[in-house]
């Protein structure tokens, strides 16, 4: 489903050139979950930020069902996205000015799907997370982790093929991470959908089928619960 | 509709934000929309008195130097050429009583009062041929009139509100000032009609029109109506326009009606053109505005764009809805703008007629005129400057890079990058207002548009933004000296608000920018208008020297048809010879040459007479020569720039004695007329005019600038003609206070746009201070969460606030000044051809400096009031 290939990644900095990736080859197959460890800097984010075409490699191809999306221009990366990728991130970035109903409704109206049949798996997916009850609350009145349940529905609702999630439980205490966590489990179970983790909470490694480590500028598959 | 709701929310949210930005959209609008309703107002008022005048005249006869033709000509055409379609007209503008006068010092205090409301009380009398008007004008008079129509008793007709007006009903005695004598007649009729065409007119029968304004025999004019046969314009049986023209004595001219129209209508164009420019500079500050918001607006939901992006949403798509919330801004601004501008309109249309009035000819119609177009005008002017001035930051709100966007730090930095760049852009835009200036635009059908002085206001639109496009820079290198010093002064508190300013560029810059433009502009106006009134002042000073002036009450500056008695002089130098050193005569008229109508004045011979005019250029010798009876004239300065001569240029004159040419010996100093001044030694004007009428004395005191010497012989000389003859009698310094007061008035336009502009741009720099403030409520719960006190929160909120204000004060001196000189030196050369003298009084920069700390206290007084109230527990919680 998603492949990347001979990926090379640098930036600039104060004129001196810092190699993220090089030479990256690594494959993802559909309905996984995936894990991606490592240590602050490490380049978790670049990566998430590259299969999601919101940031170019130097070379290489990333190749999303048969097609190289390091070719799309920018309108085709638009789309690209708004179709087959749902974000999680870290500080939730719900819309403050939609409520929780209209924001999770977003991603079906930019894909032209605010039909009965989604409307109803949105909001059967909000009761599955247990804020049915709140649709008409506006974001800055839910707690961090009420946030980050409405954040995966919004990231489901359009039944994309990749679920991209940044340091999802990296903003939550324990038991907030350990419930989100549960949800976001067994919700991608319930899909086709691939997952892709970029965390440093290697408690996430229960949920995974694959743990990739960022390490010497590539990513390494490494053994479910191996110490990194 | 999700993305658009969001928009609308967020817009809610910041109701107070969005409330400043319709207003000041709805201010800008409104002046717009105002001038054009008092520009079109003036027009058709104008159109409306000059309609009533020509009915359906095709041409009109006048005499070539303004004053009256014989009325045997109206025999001879209707008699010997056979012309039937003709109509004889005697008019003059009096001035009308309101109260019966007991004694000559109310009847002096009545005469001042008229002169001062001239544009309320100044009545056209209007003398007919019933017989031939049939023909021309649709004047009908009510069937239920007292008495006999035409009586041997002097009598007039009018609507019937002219009468309300005026407080005299049917039969009643009106008083009448005709020249320097009171008269009176009698009521009789009112008009059929009551339309605004018909209002303050007195028709009279011809013949008691001559004999009330004591002309008789003589005509203003005769209306001709031609028959277009398509090929000829043909009067009568068959006569030609040339053939009627050949049988036209020397001192006799033919002009259309509709050539008179626009000579009249191009004489206010610069006047018109000068208040058009005023409100387009209201609608820039409006955009910037706009501008001002939607920008700090984008600015402030860059994480909502960068969320957007992530998700899917497309860079056209946050585009369109940055740009729907600048239309709603726009639409609701200009409903608003529109209502506000009608009711604005009404002191407009006032002021602009009193200007037209004062300077340049008397509109006798005041009506409202709200076209079509001035509406389209002003809602698609509202509506374009709204999406171009939104388009910017939507552009910039659609390139939101989702990665970048998560940090500020990073923004920032990138925004300090773009500041090195906008240095590169202020230079191209100095170098533009540069070329701009230089361009002489060559007359084109779209003169309206394409113009020179609206270049100059170009030109002053890219200085505006060169400055703008600095101050990023200048910021930073302020911040950075100043820095050491706040931290000295004000400790923490100092430091820490003078980095933010540095550090918050893509906020503190806009806002400081926004002030900035209010106070150069509010500098610029001051610098100009009171430079002028400096120079106007100087020049009064020069050209007024004597010590009384004598005039015939007159209430239209341009209209120098009534002539003071030769018995007043008479008067004057016989019984006043022990205080009179010496009398100046004043003559001028109308006349034809080669570049069109010109305004001819008489220079007497004498040394004191010279001494009144300040020369720019002059040839060798022109006085010897002039007075020796050379063809030589003087022409002022507006003159020779509205008609591109020089010295030694030549310009013929229709002269009594024919077409003659005169060459240019000297170029003087004049504010009197923008259109200029032609003037010729005394004989030389005697010789070729044939006329010894003078319009105005100047009388030289023995006792020279004595103020009780002036105001004694004022009152020995009012006892001794006021018996017989009303004349104006004043002294240098009322003469110069009356000329100031006009002068004053002319500008009450510009006041009024500079208070409305102010006002917007104040609008736009309260919004904006306090979006900054506000947006870092988190940033300031966190200070106080970390022990900082309510009192040094104050301190640094102040400290800021007051830093930008200043800052904005120092940007705006040498904008304001560069905008001043493109006022005076381009803007004004073009428009009305002065030269005029610089003026920079210390009290400008101190309002300028009161009015930057005065908008900045303003706006940190809710911020240290909601900063310090804020819940923190809440306020930290929050994302």
């Amino acid at each position: 489903m998603l492949e990347i290939k001979n990926l090379y990644k640098k930036y600039t900095d104060a004129n001196k050139d810092i190699v993220i990736f090089e030479d990256l080859n690594i494959r993802f197959v559909k309905k996984t979950k995936n894990i991606i460890l490592g240590s602050s800097g490490s380049g978790k984010s670049t990566f998430l930020n590259l299969i999601s075409s919101l940031d170019n490699p130097n070379s290489g191809s990333i190749i999303f069902n048969g097609l190289d999306i390091c070719t799309f221009n920018e309108s085709q990366k638009t789309f690209y996205r708004r179709k087959n990728i749902g974000f999680i991130f870290q500080f939730f970035n719900l819309i403050p000015t939609l409520s929780v109903k209209e924001n999770i409704f977003l991603p079906l109206e930019l894909n032209n799907l605010l039909n009965d049949e989604y409307k109803n798996y949105a909001l059967g997916l909000l009761d599955q997370v247990g804020l049915l009850d709140r649709l008409e609350t506006m974001p800055e009145n839910l707690s961090g982790g009420q946030q980050q349940r409405i954040a995966i529905v919004r990231a489901l609702v359009h039944k994309p093929d990749l679920i991209i999630a940044d340091e999802p439980t990296g903003n939550l205490d324990l038991e907030t991470a350990s419930t989100i966590i549960d949800i976001l489990s067994s919700l991608i179970d319930q899909t086709d959908t691939t997952l892709i983790i970029a965390t440093h909470d290697e408690k996430l490694q229960s949920i995974s089928d694959n743990v990739y480590a960022v390490t010497e500028k590539s990513l390494r598959k490494v053994e479910i619960n191996a110490s990194l | 509709m999700l993305l658009y709701k969001s928009s609308l929310n967020y817009l809610k949210r910041n109701f107070l934000q969005s409330l400043f930005v319709i207003v000041g959209i709805s201010l800008g609008i409104a002046v717009t929309f105002a001038i054009d309703i008092a520009v079109d107002s003036a027009q058709k008022s104008f159109s409306l008195s000059a309609k009533r005048v020509a009915g359906v005249a095709t041409h009109s006869i006048y005499s070539i130097d303004g004053k009256e033709i014989e009325e045997k000509l109206f025999v001879r055409l209707k008699n010997d050429l056979g012309i039937a379609d003709l109509a004889p007209v005697l008019e003059a503008f009096v001035p009308v009583f309101k109260s019966s006068f007991v004694n000559n010092s109310s009847l002096e205090k009545e005469i001042s009062l008229t002169q001062k409301n001239a544009d309320r009380d100044l009545i056209k009398i209007l003398g007919i041929d019933p017989l031939s008007e049939s023909k021309f004008r649709e004047i009908q008079i009510a069937a239920k009139s007292n008495g006999k129509i035409f009586s041997s008793e002097l009598g007039v007709f009018c609507s019937k509100t002219t009468a309300k007006a005026l407080g005299v009903e049917l039969g009643d005695k009106i008083r009448l000032r005709i020249g320097s004598k009171i008269k009176e007649a009698r009521l009789q009729a009112f008009f059929d009609s009551d339309s605004s065409n018909y209002q303050n007119l007195f028709l009279m029968d011809i013949s008691q029109a001559q004999k009330l304004l004591d002309k008789p025999g003589k005509l203003t004019r005769i209306d001709l109506k031609a028959i277009d046969d398509s090929f000829n314009t043909v009067f009568g049986k068959g006569i030609s326009l040339d053939e009627l023209k050949k049988s036209l004595s020397e001192d006799e001219t033919i002009k259309s009606s509709e050539s008179r129209s626009k000579s009249l209508e191009q004489m206010t164009k610069s006047f018109n053109i000068n208040l058009q420019a005023l409100s387009f500079l209201a609608i820039i500050v409006a955009a910037f505005l706009i501008y001002n918001s939607v920008s700090f607006s984008v600015v402030q939901r860059r994480k909502i764009y960068a969320v957007y992006r992530t998700i899917g949403v497309s860079r056209r798509e946050i585009i369109k809805a940055v740009v729907l919330e600048a239309f709603v801004f726009a639409i609701l601004g200009i409903g608003l703008g529109v209502f506000l501008g009608y009711l604005f309109a009404d002191t407009l249309v006032g002021l602009v007629l009193q200007t037209i009035n004062d300077i340049y000819f008397s509109v006798e119609v005041s009506v409202k005129a709200i076209s079509f177009f001035a509406l389209f005008k002003s809602v698609g002017l509202g509506l374009l400057m709204s999406l171009v001035a939104a388009l910017l930051p939507a552009l910039d709100a659609s390139s939101t890079n989702p990665v970048m966007a998560m940090s500020r730090t990073s923004f920032e930095s990138k925004n300090k990058l773009k500041a090195q760049a906008y240095i590169v852009l202020s230079v191209c835009f100095a170098i533009l207002a540069y070329f701009v200036v230089k361009i002489k635009v060559p007359d084109n059908p779209l003169n309206m548009i394409f113009n020179d002085i609206n270049f100059g206001f170009l030109a002053l639109l890219f200085i505006l933004l060169s400055f703008t496009l600095l101050i990023p820079t200048a910021i930073q290198i302020l911040c950075k000296l100043l820095e050491p010093i706040y931290a000295f002064l004000l400790g923490f508190a100092g430091s820490f608000s003078i980095k933010s300013i540095a550090r918050q560029l893509s906020r503190t810059s806009v806002a400081i920018s926004a002030l900035t433009i209010a106070l150069s502009m509010t500098l610029a106006l001051n610098i100009t208008v009171s430079s002028f009134r400096q120079t106007v002042e100087n020049w009064l000073e020069q050209s007024l020297k004597a010590d009384v002036y004598i005039s015939v009450p007159r209430l239209v500056s341009n209209q120098a048809n009534d002539v003071i008695p030769e018995e007043v002089q008479f008067i004057i130098d016989k019984d006043f010879k022990a205080d009179v050193q010496e009398t100046l005569t004043y003559s001028m008229l109308n006349a034809e040459s080669n570049i069109g109508e010109i305004q001819l004045a008489a220079i007497q011979e004498s040394e004191a007479a010279l001494g009144l005019v300040n020369f720019h250029n002059s040839i060798e010798n022109f006085w010897q020569r002039m007075i020796s009876g050379e063809k030589l004239i003087l022409v002022s300065e507006p003159f020779t720039y509205k008609n591109h001569l020089g010295l030694n240029d030549s310009l013929e004159i229709k002269t009594k004695q024919g077409l003659e040419s005169f060459t240019i010996a000297g170029i003087f100093e004049d504010f009197g007329s923008e259109h200029g001044i032609v003037m010729m030694s005394k004989k030389t004007f005697q010789y070729y005019f044939k006329t010894k009428d003078v319009n105005s004395l100047g009388v030289i005191l023995r006792d020279h600038n004595s103020k009780k010497a002036i105001d004694g012989f004022i009152e020995k000389l009012k006892s001794a003609i006021f018996k017989k003859h009303l004349l104006f009698i004043r002294s240098n310094y009322s003469l110069k206070q009356e000329s100031m007061d006009i002068f004053d008035r002319t500008f009450q336009v510009t006041n009024v746009l500079k208070f409305i502009a102010l006002a917007v741009a104040f609008i736009a720099i309260l919004s904006s201070f306090m979006s900054l403030q506000l947006e870092r409520i988190k940033e300031f719960s966190i200070l106080r969460a970390t022990g900082t006190s309510p009192w040094q929160i104050g301190k640094i909120l102040s400290a800021q606030t007051l830093t930008m204000g200043f800052f904005a004060f120092l940007f705006a001196i040498p904008a304001g000044i560069i905008q001043a000189y493109v006022m005076i030196f381009i803007i004004n050369k073009r428009s009305f051809g002065w030269s005029l003298s610089w003026n920079l009084e210390s009290a400008f920069y101190i309002e300028v400096f009161l009015l930057a700390m005065g908008a900045s206290i303003i706006s940190v007084i809710y911020p240290i009031f909601f900063t310090n109230r804020v819940n923190l527990s809440e306020s930290l919680r929050n994302d």
